[in-house]
């Protein structure tokens, strides 16, 4: 795992941010993990990214959406955070991965919330690479890092306009002239 | 002979929008070939046909390449094989050129580096080509390296060490905002507003160009 001690202290200021039901926060500390993902492109910091971004996602949802289950569902998730942490404190990677994925396949929610989730985590996804391609990752290593298609992830670019200005190289006018050329007989 | 390369974003991009009919149109008056690559048929077909959501613009996209809109590399006698080799040539390349400490950023995949490979290729053979890409990275990497390292220092906040870049090759690329404008100067667009419409509608679906720009070429 790369930046395992910035991974272990992201996790544990998640913790504290989930028991204060502080989304604003969570969406930064999964943005922190973002920077690392775009870096080393290591699947456990954007296995972290995902699960902060859901699990401010469900808090932010909150009782409108998911009633009785939601406390007891964000309790369960930081549970897993707390093992996760300890597992990374031994170096104990693949203890790491089999606990996190533990959060999107607990037995003790109802099917309805599963069913949600899964939704939920794949919007997740979406959402982290849309941040990844942000910061210059082509769009097609992106979506393959975050296991998506790239039609979701297109579809995701445009309509959050994560993609905007694109340098000084060729103005518009030159890349007119270029497509002109190209398509005279 | 000339071709025109597309890239995946554009031709889903274009699938997504309800374009495809304007891409034939453009391949009639155009006098030379549409190309893909095996790996961006992939991405476009063979992929997306797994996902109820976009089956059905995969299936709008198989069937320009059955009409022969689309073609692959084999018609104008390159071989996919020969493609794939090249495509390691630029793989390597764009992911060796960017490093933080020890550690190289991949930036491209092989969709994005075979439409290179077919390009260079294309240029051995004297086959004028332009490549279609929607995605900003691949378009920097060789046009403007050092503005994508400056985005990516910005964005990451940290500093990016590079390897020497290449001036080898003299690649052309081109957006789906500019082919919407083609086919509007073609008449295949009816008029301003519809322009505006489909402008809009390409950036939408993930083409890298910003408000200035469609202004811009809304005013030529």
């Amino acid at each position: 795992m790369q930046e395992r001690g910035h991974v272990i202290e992201v996790l544990e200021k998640a913790k504290d941010a989930a028991f204060r039901e502080d989304v604003v926060e969570l969406k930064q500390l999964s943005d922190m993990t973002v920077h690392s993902s775009a870096i080393y492109q290591d699947e456990d910091n954007i296995l972290v990214a995902v699960i902060l971004y859901a699990l401010s996602k469900i808090i932010e949802r909150g009782n409108r959406y998911y009633k009785e289950n939601y406390k007891r569902y964000v309790r369960d998730y930081v549970k897993v955070l707390d093992k996760s942490i300890d597992f990374l404190k031994k170096e104990d990677d693949a203890g790491f991965r089999k606990e996190i994925n533990l959060i999107s396949s607990s037995k003790d929610i109802s099917q309805d919330l599963k069913v949600h989730l899964i939704d939920l985590f794949r919007k997740a996804r979406i959402n982290k690479a849309g941040r990844v391609y942000e910061h210059g990752i082509s769009m097609e290593s992106t979506a393959k890092l975050l296991g998506i298609s790239l039609w979701e992830l297109s579809e995701y670019a445009g309509q959050s306009n994560v993609d905007g200005a694109t340098g000084q190289g060729i103005n518009v006018r030159q890349r007119i002239k270029i497509a002109e050329e190209i398509f005279e007989r | 002979m000339k071709a025109l390369i597309f890239d995946s974003g554009t031709l889903i991009n274009f699938s997504m929008n309800g374009l495809l009919d304007i891409l034939r149109e453009l391949k009639k008056s155009f006098n030379g070939k549409f190309l893909i690559t095996r790996e961006v048929e992939k991405e476009i077909i063979i992929n997306p046909m797994k996902m109820q959501k976009y089956k059905l613009g995969a299936l709008r996209l198989k069937e320009i390449i059955e009409d022969k809109t689309l073609e692959l590399p084999e018609s104008v006698g390159v071989s996919s094989g020969e493609v794939s080799l090249k495509m390691k040539k630029y793989f390597a390349y764009a992911n060796n050129l960017f490093y933080r400490g020890r550690a190289s950023i991949k930036l491209i995949d092989s969709g994005e580096a075979s439409t290179l490979a077919l390009s260079s290729l294309l240029n051995e053979k004297g086959i004028r080509n332009v490549i279609a890409i929607d995605e900003r990275t691949t378009r920097m990497l060789f046009e403007s390296p050092e503005d994508l390292k400056e985005l990516m220092e910005k964005k990451l906040h940290i500093s990016i060490n590079t390897g020497k870049f290449s001036s080898l090759d003299n690649f052309k690329f081109i957006r789906s905002v500019e082919l919407v404008y083609i086919a509007f100067k073609k008449k295949l667009i009816k008029n301003k507003e519809m322009l505006d419409a489909v402008l809009y509608g390409t950036k939408f679906k993930g083409a890298a160009v910003s408000d200035k720009e469609i202004k811009e070429i809304e005013k030529l």
